[in-house]
């Protein structure tokens, strides 16, 4: 049991990574560093619970995982993060990302 | 009296204990992660630091390009930062003022900004390689 919920958060670290990775590549120098922070700082921590992981000193626990794949299923199902089109918000007058 | 060469303990139990000692030690040293049983001297705290940095020269490149490709980048530049980092805070320690040397907080953006000039700098040179390579 603790294997598999240790198991869910390193899966579900990876597709944070991922999809940090992607919306990055997204990014132009238009974009609002507050977003790139956001995607960045979730990035991390993504990379730093694998680390954590590989390390043996990831703690299983079910709320964090059951939290960190419903993060990581929300940001893959809705495109609009890491999609084609950012929300007006997060752009630098309008055009580009 | 308990002795450190297990005499101490019925059934040499203090021994095993005292046989235990050298591995933890000797992780202790090595610090951070393993694989398979190998010390990579990656230290898990520095991961963060060097992984935003590297994420965030990305951010200077022209938007597209393979995501594949950006995640191996992100990887190198996390490792370059990670591994990188204890080496360049003792270069770095004997440059500063003795009040910041003893500073174990100082890694952290020593780690970012490897992370970020690492794949700033290196990943054009990188690139062209590749492209080159490719052709």
């Amino acid at each position: 049991m603790m294997h598999a919920v240790i198991l869910v958060e390193v899966l579900a670290a990876l597709l944070l990574v991922w999809k940090a990775v992607e919306a990055f590549t997204r990014m132009s120098r238009c974009t609002r560093w507050p977003y790139a922070a956001a995607w960045a700082a979730l990035g991390g921590a993504a990379a730093t619970t694998i680390a954590a992981a590989l390390e043996g000193s990831l703690v299983a626990d079910w709320r964090t995982a059951l939290v960190m794949a419903a993060v990581a299923v929300g940001v893959c199902v809705d495109r609009r993060w890491g999609g084609e089109r950012l929300p007006a918000v997060f752009r630098r007058g309008g055009r580009g990302q | 009296m308990v002795t450190a060469c297990g005499g101490g303990g019925p059934r040499g139990v203090d021994a095993g204990w005292v046989m235990s000692e050298p591995s933890t030690t000797a992780a202790g040293v090595a610090g951070g992660i393993m694989l398979a049983g190998v010390a990579t001297g990656l230290q898990a705290d520095l991961v963060f630091p060097a992984f935003v940095g590297a994420i965030w020269s990305l951010k200077a490149l022209e938007p597209g390009g393979g995501v594949v490709w950006r995640v191996v980048q992100v990887v190198v530049g996390t490792l370059i930062g990670a591994w990188a980092t204890p080496v360049a805070a003792q270069a770095v320690t004997g440059m500063l003022p003795a009040a910041l040397a003893g500073m174990e907080a100082l890694r952290y953006p020593l780690a970012w900004a490897i992370g970020w000039g690492g794949l700033r700098l290196g990943l054009p040179v990188l690139e062209r390689r590749v492209g080159r390579g490719a052709r």
